[in-house]
């Protein structure tokens, strides 16, 4: 299944026995999400917010993403400078060291800049979590994509898969969703 | 819409990428132009029929506008509402001079002011700036604000932080937080922003009540957050989830910072709590709003849940995760805020025939500027998130959500243009063509006008209502009718079909009590909102989408034996 112009996505090939939801186009984002027909709850979305980021946060996010492959390193600066264009992912444990119901929702697990098919996007895994019991409730992988200089949006693309899946099956989807992301052609 | 290779091929036509530059004019000619001395010349149409005198007062100067972004500086002179200059009614740091015109000398506000102040001790050396600089704009807000205005404001906010009795909710760390945000707010110094939750609704609600009633709007959140509830104007005690009133990720960003652009502040918050739930708990069946923490990177942490914590479905079967309303249930709660008139104006194919009170739904550009002219600033507009105004890309590959919008001031032109408020951060506050305006509440790229707001389908020809349908254009993205996931406002048709649905799904109904409805009629109402969706993809041509549709109307049908 193709997917067509989705902000810097010029053509990308999804798996062929997934399915498409509609697209969601409202006052805050943009997202196309598509699942396996054996578990609609998870996707693989393109994902945008209809804000941009703050100037000085997309300064840093392109400082950073100029510096090359490189990984990100858990309590390093770095990963304090991209949390802002990181959306939910961004409260993370390293950037909110609230404890209980205000804690973080998100647990970092591994971050990095890569090249993707000849442009630089950030690559960031781990889980979403109830802040104050811990509890894992969706596993996520997704690259963060800086989407040109005329603006300071930040396009998504993500795979999301509910934790009561098991990290095997996770682990499973990431190899069908790093497949997509090698097919994406940019415009 | 996935859009194949083959489709893409057909209709290779390519629009210009943003056109934004032609409709808005720089920031800095924003600013330039909001000084808070100028007065504006009303503005007519060569027909005379378009006179914005009859919202902006004889002047034709905006309250919203000339309570400047631009604030006025300590010592600066101050224009009155009759347009004389006079001297400065604060000297150079702020404090008021015995200028008698000064709503800061009036008795009942300056002891208000110290008694607010003397509150603030707790607070940071940043945090007490930012409350001096709300102040003194909160008292050179043009036109002035009344002495009763300001002595409440200050009031209701040295309440929320001398919490007598210990009774807050709240940590005096949070109430400190919350009660900068009120006064940040009616200072208007900046827009106010919905951050990342489907609440465009309610904040366009909020925009207008700073700027009308600004006093109210502070009782309302100082109530909640010393209270935990909210007592509606019949009496009823609306009831708000605990966990719900304290700061989320965003509202806990230090009030005045610049990280704060764009995102919803803590009074912003609790305003939304308080009047999504007094809306949703008069209804039948009572629903309730609250505010998790997000499940997943698109999660907003918006839930709307039956008395026993299930969560409410929209037409399509997901979780309803927004506040889901209409334009009718946004007048609802607007006359509930006191507001008169009609302050919401959409357009007809969108959100359906019929008027009510509160609402305009106008079918052609003279009728959107005649509404315009009418109604009282700042206005409400229902438009197309995926218009080329907000960063879209007009109809063509891709369905806009419907999002709603405050305009206030205009600059006569030609072409004509209002100050259009978002609540997407600083950015996007601007200058826009009212042509332009009228354009976003188009369901479809047919019937748009130019800058002088001729051309397009005048005179109703564009398709009335349910008649809509008339307008597909195939690629051109047919009439947006039906409801889309998360639309930031729902049509008033389909959000009328959905209640009467949510009323049979209601899980502590006791079937037994209740057989006014017949299961038959409740299949229609599920299915009537599907089929509608159905419809639009069918003129869109998103055939994934179709297929699906398709299946879960032939799924409902199957359950029920039909």
């Amino acid at each position: 299944m193709d997917v067509l112009n989705f902000g810097s996505i010029k053509s990308v090939v999804l798996p062929n026995d997934w399915l498409a939801d509609s697209e969601q186009n409202t006052g805050v984002m943009k997202m196309r999400c598509f699942h396996p027909r054996a578990h609609d709850d998870v996707e693989i979305a393109f994902f945008q917010k209809m804000q941009g980021v703050l100037e000085s946060a997309i300064k840093d996010f392109r400082e950073i993403l100029a510096c090359g492959p490189h990984k990100i390193v858990e309590g390093g600066t770095e990963l304090i400078q991209l949390s802002p264009v990181m959306g939910n992912a961004g409260n993370h444990q390293w950037s909110n060291k609230t404890r209980g119901p205000r804690g973080p929702n998100f647990r970092y697990t591994l971050g990095e800049i890569i090249d993707l098919q000849g442009r630089k996007v950030l690559r960031v895994k781990g889980s979403f979590v109830e802040p104050e019991s811990k509890k894992p409730q969706n596993e996520y992988c997704g690259i963060f994509i800086d989407s040109g200089s005329e603006n300071n949006l930040v396009q998504e693309v993500y795979l999301q898969v509910p934790s009561k899946y098991g990290y095997f099956q996770f682990e499973k989807y990431v190899d069908a969703f790093s497949e997509t992301l090698s097919t994406i052609v940019w415009t | 819409m996935v859009e194949t290779a083959e489709k893409v091929e057909k209709s290779s036509v390519k629009e210009a990428p943003h056109a934004a530059a032609n409709l808005t004019v720089s920031n800095q000619e924003m600013a330039a132009s909001r000084t808070p001395t100028e007065v504006r010349a009303n503005v007519v149409n060569p027909d005379g029929k378009l006179n914005f005198s009859n919202i902006y007062g004889p002047e034709g100067v905006n309250p919203e506008l000339a309570t400047p972004l631009k604030a006025v500086k300590p010592g600066d002179p101050v224009q009155t509402g009759d347009g004389r200059v006079v001297a400065p009614v604060t000297d150079n740091a702020g404090h008021p001079t015995d200028n008698p015109a000064s709503v800061s000398n009036d008795a009942g506000v300056i002891k208000s002011r110290q008694d607010l102040a003397k509150l603030t001790d707790g607070m940071t050396p940043d945090q007490k700036r930012e409350v001096q600089a709300d102040m003194t704009a909160i008292e050179n807000r043009k036109p002035p604000l009344s002495a009763d205005q300001v002595k409440s404001i200050y009031d209701s906010t040295a309440k929320l932080l001398r919490n007598e009795g210990d009774r807050s909710p709240l940590s005096a760390d949070e109430r400190n937080q919350l009660a900068g945000s009120i006064l940040h707010n009616a200072s208007l110094r900046t827009g106010t922003d919905q951050g990342f939750h489907n609440t465009c609704n309610v904040t366009t609600l909020e925009r207008r009540l700073n700027v009308t009633n600004p006093a109210e709007a502070a009782r309302i959140v100082s109530e909640v957050g010393l209270t935990g509830e909210f007592k509606s104007k019949d009496g009823q005690v609306i009831k708000l989830d605990q966990a719900s009133l304290h700061e989320d990720a965003e509202s806990r960003l230090q009030f005045g910072d610049k990280a704060t652009d764009g995102k919803r502040n803590y009074a912003s918050q609790l305003f939304d709590m308080a009047e999504i739930n007094n809306y949703w708990q008069h209804q039948k069946p009572p629903l309730f709003y609250s505010q998790v923490a997000p499940t997943g990177q698109s999660d907003t942490g918006e839930r709307l849940t039956y008395a026993n914590g299930t969560e409410v479905k929209g037409p399509d079967g997901k979780p309803m995760r927004q506040p889901a309303l209409s334009t009718d249930a946004m007048a609802e709660i607007g006359k509930d805020l006191g507001f008169t008139g009609k302050f919401i104006i959409s357009n007809a194919d969108v959100a359906g025939p019929g008027q009510s009170d509160g609402t305009s739904k106008v079918r052609n550009y003279q009728e959107f500027t005649d509404a315009l002219t009418n109604g009282q600033p700042p206005a409400i507009i229902m438009v197309n998130s995926n218009d080329r105004l907000f960063g879209g890309n007009g109809d063509k590959g891709g369905s806009g959500g419907w999002h709603v919008v405050n305009v206030s001031d205009y600059k006569a032109g030609p072409p004509a243009q209002v100050f259009m408020t978002n609540q997407w951060g600083s950015a996007n506050n601007k200058w826009v063509n009212v042509s332009d305006l009228y354009n976003a509440t188009l369901p479809t790229n047919s019937g748009r006008v130019g800058a002088d707001g001729q051309g397009g389908d005048q005179g109703g020809q564009q398709g009335g209502g349910d008649q809509g349908g008339q307008q597909g254009g195939g690629d051109q993205g047919g009439t947006r009718r039906g409801w889309s996931r998360n639309d930031g406002v729902m049509r008033d048709e389909d959000f009328r079909s959905w209640k009467k649905a949510i009323e049979q799904e209601d899980p502590n109904k006791d079937p037994n009590k209740d057989q006014s409805k017949k299961p038959q009629q409740h299949l229609l109402e599920l299915i009537q909102p599907l089929q509608n969706q159905l419809e639009t993809a069918i003129n869109n041509h998103d055939d994934a989408q179709a297929g699906i549709l398709r299946a879960k109307i032939e799924s409902l049908r199957g359950t029920s034996g039909n």
